[in-house]
């Protein structure tokens, strides 16, 4: 998704983001007669397929798809226009619709304008407001292009006007042209694919009540061979492949009223039938896995298993402790310590003792507990905490164990002491470490599969926590956003590993921002964001880290 | 003409001389030989020794059972607090410089003298990684020669060395710390700000608690950085810096750093912070998974915080929130009287997991209605809630060996925790059937584990065979 810096549209811009001296050349003096014959062919205005006037005041489903839509952006046809609004400005507001009747040939030429009219008034720092169109690759979501009329107040203020053609290329910037300000409110835009060169270029029209006058803004090349004046990049596309447009509106930090900005007049040439399909949507099966070696990720760690040592204090003991961790993080524990007996006489001591939790990034042992009883024969009460980073440790002289403070209060044979935030040293005997798991990992499904007649896009995913539970996440309808991938959200899991199959509401994992680009016959992750959170801990990090090699 | 007699003459003879010599009148007490007055002074010795013993011990026993701030309990309170309470306050300094002694002996107590030390920390030749360790003699020591070696190489370290350092600092406990460690808290790498800021809240003070509670709230500090402070002000737990956390916490920060300051303010006393604490988890705006941070954070809480826990386990409407204050009274460990209550909630909770959490409570409790539990654990689907149900009646087994309870558990509940624990279940799962085992401790109970002990499963086996040992030691 574009952001707000993406957006400037005027003299201050990130550095990196500069973009190339715009070509305002009137076209009237270089364009081809093929295309003044395109031109006339557009300026016919009659309803058609190819072209939408919007003057039905009611979407046509069968030319276009659902919207897409971030924040409070809406896309509505009225007043015979299709108006973009903004009812609460947000960071950023989008809304985008898909045309569906026809897509656009890699290997024949075509071209497809619409009118702008955009009459809101920015104010600095932040807001800034557009409708455009958009071109997208049909292999990817990475690859994109758009064309818009902006007005922009970002950065520097006041409000200023103007066209932007922009391309992205792999999820990154490549470059593009700005008009810089022209001070006006209603516009054409139109962009042209030469089928021989690969190049796309865009225009635009300061005055389109007198009819079309276009100027050329930029262009770019889309295969190997380049060609283009702003920026060049290879989308891999092959002849039989066909691009994808949609039309949107764009709105930054500022509420959008009705009829301040809106579109009409669309019209494509030289698109081919679409057949009713709809852009591939990315299908497959997609393992991650937590990877090993990368200290910078979130860990979760499973603790449960059997501990046993010499214990640092009181005076070097031997123990033995077993601890089972359950979905929450919360520990129980039982075990033995060397002269300790509880007011019973029992040596079997057990406690819930805390918890594991996330802090920091880090996964950390909270841990808590109380004893009555007997210390070598002497009456003994203890009560005390500790938190304890689970991280194994060098503690000096070769030892490995853990590190964390604690603070205690106990009476031994009726005198007090106490310790507070006191360092916490505890080696970890060969053997306690293994008990330490870590490796998790997140077997994700998407296919296509009729739901209720329909065709719809199905996720399942199946998550293998570290202490070796399964869970099982129900199948869910998605959808995939050209700007915004996937979400989704597997809450409310099975866990199968339990005797007999045990809901769990304390595992989730969300996954968003998922897109794919096709290799081959593959869909391949190129971007996302993992959300996970169970045995009681949360990490968020980018999901391709998860990426198996 | 005996001694004595002479010296009765001697003062009737001459009462102002004998004036002047007392001591020959107590020295006619002493025995005459050398051995024997030796053995005297030994005797008295023992015998003063043996006083001082039986004071002490007595000024133990009376502050244990009758303690000098316990209006109800104290004898005399006045001479209490005068006599035996800095008595048993100077035997509890001792064991306490022990406990300390013992802690940091690895780094106090390395052979060198302070002077090698400084020379060895200082000289350059040697990887920093070697020398590091011993700047916290440097930096408990205190002398004008070790802070001049400490700072200097702890200014001009690189960032992971700095942060070590600094983290050791906090451990010596010695407040001149904290104005070394107060260039360190703006320090532009992330790890050493955050060593400081947890050495700062080792160290505590009030002025600890402004310089930490002006990080959490300064919002142009990184996340980490923030939560980092609201971690040392909770560690610190003095007025002042739960006064700065309640500050931070009404400002509405992010959820991760609300959770730490929840956190924080969880171990301060309850009467201090309980309104906080009500007013939020009472409020129905907050996510449920802050307010569940809330109630968790409470077990950290004084014990006075129990009964607000109890009103939540049992009538919260959230079943969530319901659940966390039953963890947190289980935690809490120290109230022995929740029983019979604990029992009646679980009677009527309708969510399996609040009743997991609730069983789970029963486990410090003496006193159990065992056959209430056991009544209610049977009729258990939910398979955590069934296992935590069977634990507490192992609990109440222990307590009452030989009772009907006891008798159940070997007839029917047994054979259930082996069949969980043996095969194919959540690890979780199977270490807690045989917890439930190990706590009721009937020779039926030991009889399974010694069955368990030759599971497939190592970390099954492995706590039968333990909890076999615990019986037999």
């Amino acid at each position: 998704m574009r952001d707000a810096a993406d957006r400037d549209r005027g003299t201050e811009r990130p550095a990196g983001r500069q973009p190339l001296t715009a070509m305002k050349t009137l076209s009237i003096f270089s364009r081809p007669i093929a295309a003044i014959a395109i031109q006339l062919c557009l300026a016919g205005g009659a309803a058609a397929d190819g072209e939408d006037n919007f003057n039905d005041n009611a979407k046509d489903p069968a030319k276009w798809g659902a919207d897409d839509v971030t924040g409070y952006g809406l896309l509505t046809e009225a007043g015979q226009q299709l108006r973009y609004t903004c009812t609460i400005g947000t960071l950023e507001d989008f809304a985008e619709r898909p045309w569906n009747l026809t897509r656009f040939p890699y290997n024949a030429d075509w071209e497809i304008m619409v009118e702008a009219s955009n009459f809101t008034v920015p104010s600095p720092p932040f807001q800034v407001s557009s409708m455009g169109i958009t071109l997208l690759s049909p292999l990817s979501a990475s690859e994109e292009l758009y064309h818009e009329f902006y007005n922009s107040a970002l950065v520097a203020g006041p409000d200023r006007s103007g066209f932007s053609t922009q391309m992205s290329a792999g999820g990154v910037h490549q470059g593009g042209a700005d008009s810089s300000d022209l001070s006006i409110d209603r516009v054409a835009m139109r962009i042209a694919w030469n089928s021989a060169t690969k190049v796309l270029t865009s225009f635009y029209d300061i005055d389109p009540s007198d009819g079309y006058q276009w100027i050329e803004l930029t262009s770019f090349g889309l295969s190997a061979a380049g060609g283009g004046t702003a920026a060049n990049a290879d989308w891999g596309l092959a002849d039989s492949d066909r691009f994808f447009i949609s039309l949107y509106g764009y709105s930054a930090a500022m509420s959008v009223s009705a009829g301040q900005m809106y579109l009409d007049n669309f019209k494509e040439v030289g698109g081919v039938s679409s057949g009713s399909g709809t852009r591939p949507q990315p299908v497959g099966h997609f393992p991650f896995a937590f990877p090993s070696g990368n200290p910078a990720l979130t860990r979760i760690l499973s603790i449960t298993g059997n501990y046993q040592g010499i214990s640092p204090s009181p005076g070097q003991r031997s123990y033995t402790i077993d601890a089972a961790q359950d979905e929450a993080g919360k520990i129980s524990a039982i075990g033995v310590v060397e002269g300790i007996e509880d007011v019973n006489g029992n040596a079997t001591i057990a406690a819930n003792v805390g918890s594991v939790k996330t802090v920091n990034e880090e996964p950390v042992a909270l841990l808590k507990g109380s004893f009555k009883g007997e210390l070598d024969d002497l009456s003994t009460t203890f009560k005390g905490n500790a938190s304890v980073p689970v991280d194994v440790v060098d503690l000096g002289a070769g030892e490995q164990g853990v590190q964390g403070t604690g603070s205690f209060a106990s009476k031994l044979g009726g005198v007090p002491f106490s310790g507070k935030n006191m360092q916490v040293e505890v080696p970890a005997p060969p053997g306690s470490i293994d008990n330490l798991k870590q490796d998790w990992s997140l077997d994700l499904d998407i296919e296509l599969k009729t739901v209720n007649g329909k065709e719809r896009t199905v996720a399942t995913a199946m998550l293998i926590l570290p202490n070796g539970d399964t869970i099982q996440y129900p199948e869910r309808v998605v959808k995939y956003s050209e700007k915004k991938g996937y979400k989704i959200a597997f809450k409310k899991g099975t866990n199968i590993t339990a005797n007999p199959d045990t809901l769990d509401k304390r595992s989730t994992v969300i996954l968003t921002g998922l897109t794919f680009e096709k290799v081959g016959d593959e869909w391949e992750p190129t971007a996302g964001t993992i959300n996970y959170k169970f045995l009681g801990q949360a990490g968020i990090e980018d999901l391709l880290e998860f990426l198996p090699p | 003409m005996s001694v004595a007699n002479g010296a009765k003459e001697c003062q009737r003879s001459s009462p102002m001389k004998a004036r002047s010599h007392p001591g020959r009148r107590f020295s006619s007490l002493l025995p005459r030989s050398l051995f024997g007055r030796i053995l005297l002074v030994c005797v008295l010795c023992v015998l003063l020794l043996l006083t001082v013993a039986g004071v002490i011990a007595a000024s133990i026993w009376i502050e244990d059972r009758h303690p000098a701030d316990d209006p109800e309990k104290a004898l005399f309170p006045g001479a209490q607090r005068m006599v035996t309470r800095p008595i048993v306050q100077a035997v509890s300094r001792r064991i306490e410089e022990k406990i300390r002694r013992n802690m940091e002996a690895k780094f106090m107590e390395t052979g060198l003298s302070l002077d090698e030390t400084i020379a060895y920390f200082l000289d350059e030749r040697i990887d920093l990684r070697e020398r590091r360790f011993h700047a916290y003699r440097l930096a408990r020591e205190g002398t004008p020669e070790s802070i001049a070696a400490l700072l200097k190489v702890l200014y001009a370290a690189p960032p992971a060395d700095k942060a070590y350092i600094a983290a050791l600092i906090g451990r010596t406990g010695n407040p001149a710390g904290k104005e070394w460690l107060k260039p360190l808290l703006s320090d532009p790498d992330e790890k050493v700000a955050r060593a400081a800021i947890r050495g700062m809240g080792l160290l505590g003070g009030d002025d600890a608690s402004a310089e930490l509670g002006a990080i959490l709230e300064d919002e142009d500090r990184s996340q980490p950085v923030r939560i980092e402070s609201a971690i040392a002000l909770g560690s610190i737990g003095s007025a002042a810096s739960t006064d700065a956390l309640v500050t931070a916490f009404s400002e509405m920060p992010s959820d991760e750093v609300t959770a730490e300051i929840l956190n924080g303010l969880g171990k301060a006393n309850y009467h201090r912070v309980g309104p906080v604490f009500e007013s939020f988890i009472g409020s129905g705006q907050a996510p449920v998974e802050m307010r569940m941070v809330a109630v968790e954070a409470l077990s950290e809480s004084s014990a006075d915080a129990i009964p607000y826990l109890v009103g939540v386990a049992a009538g919260h409407r959230e079943a969530d929130l319901r659940a966390s204050a039953a963890w947190a009274i289980s935690a809490h460990g120290a109230a022995s009287y929740l029983g019979p209550g604990l029992a009646d909630m679980t009677e009527k909770e309708p969510e399996a997991d609040v009743r997991r959490r609730l069983y789970e409570a029963m486990l410090t409790q003496p006193g159990l209605p065992a056959d209430r539990v056991l009544s209610a654990a049977m009729k258990e689907d939910d398979v955590a809630a069934r296992i935590a149900g069977f634990n507490a009646i192992g609990h109440a087994t222990r307590q009452a060996p030989g009772s009907a309870t006891a008798s159940a558990f070997d007839a029917e509940i047994i054979p259930e925790l082996v069949q969980t624990a043996s095969q194919p279940n959540s690890l979780n799962l199977r270490m807690r059937a045989v917890f439930a085992l190990r706590r009721a401790g009937t020779p039926a109970a030991r009889q399974a584990l010694e069955t368990l002990s030759r599971c497939e499963t190592p970390q099954i086996a492995t706590a039968a065979r333990n909890g076999l040992r615990a019986a037999n030691p």
